[in-house]
């Protein structure tokens, strides 16, 4: 809150001086030397909550900036305790990923829990007890259609929806909260897919050109869901609020020129209610995170989780135990604007087809053929030809672009 | 031409009633004649008298009946002829050892006395030959008798002396003032002195005949012959420099580095950067400090300084003994103090002058123009950010003077054209205004009325305002002594106003402002006891009121919690002495001794932790309660200053010296560059003072034959106590700010070269700077550990830095200047490894400082046209077309990291990444050389 948009600064004077003549970016991608530069260090991190488990912590160790992956550390024995002493050994279910049990250990509202590591190597590595609170409501989750400027200077504004959460009132003054925003959008594929080649030809369309009968269903590659976290923090908190009542807080923003904007999108907003360390915790993440674009900006450091190595207090380690009391935010639902449009060329194919199969290398495969209606250039008032066309296997099957063809449960 | 015998004659009148009638007439007396003269007029026989034999004459016109001087002998006395002519008329002629020739109706003059006579009754700089006490009217005389002697002292007085010290102080002949740092240089015996702040110099030189050269940064060099007989008083009488195009970039006077005790001591005016290309075509002092040895900032566009490795907090900046607060516009993109306004500043790195306490790294002194006491007169100018407009002129001729500065934006209706919601409801906006009154009073009284505004207005896509002003004023009474001596007392306010509104979170709008009340008296005293030292004393006090605000709810909307941060007050006071000793003619050393007492002041509560332990609310042992004006807690600190100059030969000297300072005040921001909405924040019952210490060792030389001086200066220093903010603290809303900072210490060393080539068509400076600055903070528990208290290089520790400014005039209306600027890119924090921390991917920093970003480089041209050189006109314009960055270089000011989707992207942020092309123009009544 104390940052400045200093960017916006610069470039104010540098107009006020030249008019729109310097539209130059003053932002540009640029990656500096960072010498030996990766450390490589312990991170823990997962979470209880009041919600039924299982619960996960994950044990990695950190990766260099180039090329972020989880590097899974296993074979460790990971422990939540609970204050009485009710105690659950998590199990490894992939590696890295250490997770209790179905009918296992369950957060409850006002127990103390902590987490206990030992690491194969023998590091023993603990959290402190910390209370799960009593979670604070979400009352109400919205959006507004609202033109936003893109990030860098000469980014066009972008139009989109923007997001608030409202919370309930509190019964405590100072409250901290944790958001993890879930979302969920429905996307379709850019064609109905007639057939593909994948050694066979393995025919979609109802109707088969060529009579055969059809293999699967075109609307399973056609019809998409996609699930995930929202990879963004929100952080906020009643400290210095008259009411403990936190109104519009802004969540995330999507343009209409987005995918998940493309048919309909859900949005599942989990509130978590967390101690004041946590909240230092994420916080600080949030900003350092997003705010280190500006002109005037915090000094960045290491920030340190909860999670302590007992016997060396100077090790870092990354993470964070989250003991959090969560509410679910009602899940709304948002019509898209159908502005979105997914871009996908289509060879039309001029040739024969199976001299183009025949052609083709086997990572090529499958190979996707649709109809397409192209209209002549030189002639738009003609009536658009229909041709067969091959076509990226993006723009036909809709689970290469990372949703499943499964609508979930809740849509509507 | 002769002289009335008026005011000096009143003297040797009324001593003639006390003095024998008849009397044996001199060696003077006994002036032949060589020629033959016949039926001179009065009139041209005294003109003839006065150049063939070094006389003057006294006496009343009114006395002197009409009548031709004639004579033919070759053997007549002088004597004699002028008795035969005028003791008819009932007038006495007597004449002195010195060459004066008094002719006095009805009375005969004694013109020698007994012995003692003299030392009891004659006040000293009423003895014939002196010219003390010399009046403006009397010096513009002499002018014209410069290729004639002045004489300084009697040769009674240096009987038995082969050496005398001549001594006096230098003034403006147009304002008034007293000309501080000019050099008084005698080429035959290479000796020379600089004026002091109160224009007072000496000198001691052998007896007989001198060519004095005068000069100084502002002023028209002079030349003056002087007969110095004995010790004696010489009062100069200075007139301003009409600055040639081919004149000036940088004048620092050449002379005055080698000679002066001073070290680290760099100085400017505002008409020597006349041609130095800026951003933007704003003129400005600032940018330009930033082109000396030792002086960085963060990056362009940030505010305050970094002098030697210090931070910004430890330099203040007084105009005019106002002591500004908020010295930029525009959150650092310009300096707030009008350049049009100023006739110089000098900026103390080094050796801070015993009267200056409070801010341990450097002292800022702005001096603003003080208006012509002769005619009324204006100019202006305009450039693409500002208009400026200056008025002045006498309030009472040649006794006083006023002048009044305005500048103010005028552009930022452009930002309406843009598209960019985020620009277009943007706005930045400045001004600032300075009068200045000076009047001469009588009896050796001046009194300087000061006042000075300056605001800013800056909307942030109409999410964040911030608004902000510095007010001051100051009123100086200056008294000189006839003994050399004078006497000053200053009164001066500041008032530092800072509101916010912040819109960016509706629920959480606020609306806050804060302030800083500033009220300083000073008195202070300089004495000469003899020829050898300089002593300078008196006491000052500030009075620190800072009210630290209330955040109240902006909107309906908002449920921002009213707050209110609470007041605090402090009074810092301190005693000083110092003195300058002429050791050996070779070696003069500066020492001086300042006792400070801060006391903070109630009324306040004040949490008491628990000792050695990190300050948290666990932590508390103790509330204590203090009623208004009660003091708090009490820091006593001595100080100290210790400098000496040892001229190894006319053209080198070596120069030593070692300050420690104390300061009770820091600036509160927890952001790389410093934030425009800083608060200030006193030491109090939980901070401690900071201490500063630095020693330095310099050489100074003036090279060949004087055209160019070249300085060599090293430092060590060292800082304790120095205020940092915790990692990831927030200062919003933080009412028990030490719970969230830390005192740590600072190191700092490195040295300086400089070469200067301050006159002819080309003209500039080259330097370099080494330099290192680190800080360390460190301690048992965790928490009270920044960087897990291992040192950490500054923000703003450039090690290498390099400047090249230079100028050049192919004629007196054309001229060219160029910067070339280097720097090592200032320190930063990267991430070295990324990690999943609920599956988004973050990343981990390293620690503190431990990267640099890109070296900076830049390259800026400018190009000067004066309008036409016609003597006779009503207006004289001129022209200066810029380029800054004329390479288009995008200087790195900054990179970052930001985790998109699943990928970490790195960026780079410049502020003038194109070259920047302006152009301004200035106008003036009267010509080309009009002031």
């Amino acid at each position: 809150m104390l940052v400045s948009k200093g960017k916006s600064v610069i470039r104010a004077l540098i107009l006020m001086v030249s008019g729109i003549l310097l539209l130059s970016s003053c932002v540009k991608e640029y990656w500096p030397d960072l010498k030996s530069g990766s450390d490589n260090l312990l991170v823990i991190d997962g979470k209880i909550t009041n919600e039924p488990g299982p619960y996960t912590v994950k044990l990695s160790m950190s990766s260099p900036i180039q090329n972020p992956e989880f590097n899974p550390v296993s074979n460790a024995i990971v422990t939540i305790i609970d204050e009485n002493m009710v105690q659950e050994v998590l199990t490894e279910t992939s590696s890295g990923i250490y997770q209790t049990a179905e009918n296992g250990i369950k957060g409850e509202i006002g127990h103390k829990y902590k987490l206990s590591v030992i690491t194969k190597a023998g590091g023993i590595y603990e959290s402190d007890f910390e209370e799960l609170l009593d979670p604070v409501g979400v009352a109400s989750v919205s959006y507004k259609q609202e033109i936003q400027s893109g990030g860098n200077a000469n980014d066009e504004d972008l139009t989109g929806f923007q997001f608030y959460l409202t919370t309930e009132m509190s019964p405590k003054e100072k409250n901290y909260y944790y958001w993890e925003m879930h979302e969920t959008y429905e996307y379709h594929s850019a064609y109905n897919i007639l057939f593909y080649y994948d050694g066979v030809f393995v025919h979609a369309s109802p109707v088969h050109p060529l009579g055969l009968p059809r293999t699967i269903n075109h609307d399973t590659l056609y019809y998409c869901w996609h699930s995930g976290n929202l990879k963004e923090r929100f952080t906020y908190t009643t400290e210095y609020l008259t009411v403990p009542i936190i109104e519009n807080l802004s969540l995330h923003f999507i343009p209409f020129s987005d995918e998940r904007l493309q048919q309909k999108y859900s949005l599942l907003a989990k509130q978590f209610t967390i101690s004041p360390e946590a909240y230092l915790f994420y916080k600080a993440l949030e900003e350092q995170n997003s705010d280190q674009d500006e002109l005037i900006t915090t000094q960045p450091y290491q920030i340190r989780g909860n999670i302590r190595n007992i016997n060396d207090s100077q090790e870092a380690v990354l993470g964070f135990f989250l003991v959090a009391g969560v509410a679910d935010g009602p899940r709304i639902f948002v019509k898209a604007p159908l502005y979105y449009k997914l871009k996908c060329g289509a060879d039309t194919l001029t040739y024969n087809i199976l001299r183009y199969i025949t052609t083709a290398s086997s990572s090529d495969l499958p190979l996707y053929f649709t109809y397409v209606y192209f209209s002549n250039p030189d002639d738009p008032m003609a009536e658009a030809i229909e041709a067969l066309a091959l076509v990226h296997q993006e723009c036909l099957d809709c689970t290469k672009r990372g949703g499943v063809p499964i609508k979930p449960d809740f849509w509507e | 031409m002769a002289y009335n015998l008026i005011r000096t004659s009143i003297i040797y009148l009324v001593f003639g009633f006390f003095i024998s009638l008849n009397s044996p007439a001199f060696s003077q007396q006994q002036i032949q004649l060589p020629e033959s003269y016949s039926n001179l007029t009065w009139n041209d026989f005294v003109v003839k008298m006065e150049q063939d034999f070094s006389l003057r004459f006294f006496y009343l016109p009114e006395d002197i009946p009409k009548l031709l001087i004639s004579f033919d002998s070759d053997s007549i006395s002088l004597m004699q002829l002028l008795n035969d002519h005028f003791n008819p008329h009932n007038i006495f002629v007597s004449i002195d050892r010195t060459g004066n020739v008094f002719l006095i109706k009805d009375i005969a003059l004694q013109t020698s006395l007994p012995e003692d006579f003299f030392q009891y009754l004659i006040p000293e700089e009423e003895e014939e030959g002196s010219v003390a006490g010399i009046s403006r009217d009397f010096l513009k005389t002499t002018e014209r008798y410069i290729a004639k002697t002045i004489t300084v002292g009697s040769r009674k007085k240096g009987v038995n002396k082969s050496t005398a010290t001549i001594s006096g102080y230098a003034t403006n002949a147009k304002t008034g003032e007293v000309v501080i740092s000019a050099t008084i240089f005698d080429k035959s015996s290479g000796k020379g002195t600089v004026t002091d702040v109160n224009g007072f110099f000496s000198m001691t030189l052998n007896k007989g005949e001198h060519i004095l050269t005068v000069s100084s940064v502002n002023i028209k060099e002079e030349h003056i012959k002087v007969d110095l007989l004995s010790d004696g008083e010489l009062n100069l009488v200075l007139e301003d420099k009409i600055v040639l195009l081919s004149d000036v970039v940088i004048k620092a006077d050449i002379n005055n580095k080698v000679i002066g005790t001073q070290m680290g001591l760099e100085k400017i005016t505002a008409k020597s950067i006349k041609k130095i290309p800026l951003v933007f075509g704003e003129k400005d002092i600032f940018k330009v400090a930033l082109l000396l040895p030792g002086v960085q900032s963060l990056g362009e566009g940030s505010s305050g300084f970094n002098v030697r490795g210090s931070p910004t907090d430890q330099n203040v900046f007084y105009i005019n003994h106002v002591p500004i607060y908020n010295t930029s516009h525009v959150a650092g993109f310009f300096s707030a103090f009008n350049s049009d306004a100023i006739d110089e500043f000098s900026l103390f790195k080094s050796n801070i002058p015993v009267h200056y306490g409070g801010r341990i790294s450097s002292v800022f002194e702005i001096k603003s123009k003080q208006g012509s006491n002769e005619k009324y007169t204006a100019s202006g100018g305009i450039s693409p950010i500002t208009g400026r407009f200056i008025v002045e002129g006498p309030l009472k001729k040649e006794k006083s003077s006023f002048l009044i500065g305005v500048r103010s934006t005028y552009s930022d209706w452009i930002l309406n054209f843009v598209k960019d919601p985020e620009i277009k409801n943007s706005k930045a906006r400045f001004a600032d205004i300075v009068t200045n009154f000076s009047l001469q009073l009588k009896n050796n009284n001046q009194l300087n009325v000061f006042s000075y505004f300056s605001y800013d207005k800056m909307d942030l896509a109409s999410q964040t305002k911030y608004d902000y002003q510095n007010l001051g004023g100051s009123v100086v009474w200056k008294h000189y002594f006839r003994m050399k001596n004078s006497f000053e007392i200053s009164l001066a306010h500041s008032r530092y106003q800072f509101s916010e509104e912040n819109s960016q979170f509706e629920i959480a709008s606020y609306i806050h402002s804060n302030q800083l009340d500033h009220t300083e008296i000073k008195a202070i005293s300089y004495i000469r006891p003899n020829e050898k030292h300089t002593i300078n004393f008196g006491v000052n006090s500030i009075l620190y009121q800072i009210n630290r605000g209330q955040y109240d709810p902006l909107t309906q909307e908002s449920l921002i919690e009213t707050t209110d941060m609470g007041n605090e007050k402090g009074i810092e006071t301190g005693f000083f002495v110092g003195d300058e000793w002429k050791v050996l003619p070779q070696m003069t050393i500066e020492g001086g001794i300042r006792y400070n007492l801060f006391t903070y002041l109630g009324a306040q509560e004040v949490f008491e932790y628990e000792e050695g332990f990190p300050k948290k609310p666990e932590s508390i042992v103790d509330t204590l309660y203090f009623d208004n004006f009660e003091a708090v807690k009490t820091y006593g600190g001595l100080d100290v200053r210790l400098a000496a100059n040892y001229m190894v030969s006319d053209r080198l000297s070596l120069k030593i010296a070692y300050n420690r300072l104390h300061q009770y005040i820091y600036m509160l921001t927890n952001t790389i560059a410093i934030s425009p909405n800083y608060k200030w924040k006193l030491c109090d019952y939980n901070t401690e003072p900071i201490i500063g210490e630095q020693f330095s060792l310099g050489m100074f030389t003036n090279i060949l034959n004087g055209r160019m001086v070249f300085s060599l200066e090293t430092y060590y220093k060292k800082s304790q106590n120095v205020v940092e903010v915790k990692d990831g603290a927030d200062l919003f809303l933080n009412e028990h700010v030490e719970r969230s900072t830390l005192q740590g210490d600072l190191d700092a060393y490195g040295f300086e070269i400089m070469l200067q080539k301050p006159f002819g068509d080309l003209n500039g400076w080259v330097n370099y700077t080494y330099s290192h600055s680190s800080v360390l903070v460190n301690s048992i528990f965790k928490e009270n550990q920044i960087n897990f208290g291992e040192p950490y290089p500054s923000n703003f520790d450039k090690p290498h830095a390099f400047n090249f400014v230079a100028s050049y005039a192919f004629s007196r209306r054309v001229s060219i200047s160029g910067n070339v600027v280097y720097s090592t890119g200032r320190p930063i924090t990267y991430p070295t490894s990324v990690y999943y921390q609920n599956d988004i991917p973050t990343l981990n920093y390293s620690s503190r400082n431990a990267y640099r970003i890109p070296d900076y480089f830049r390259v800026d041209m400018a190009l000067s046209i004066e309008g036409s050189l016609l003597k006779r006109k009503p207006g004289h314009g001129s022209w200066t077309f810029s380029v800054y960055n004329i390479l288009g270089r995008n200087n790195v000011y900054s990179v970052y990291f930001i985790q998109e989707d699943d990928t970490i992207k790195a960026y780079k942020l410049s502020i003038f990444g194109v070259p920047i092309f302006s152009i301004s123009y200035n106008i003036k009544l009267g010509n080309y050389a009009s002031e």
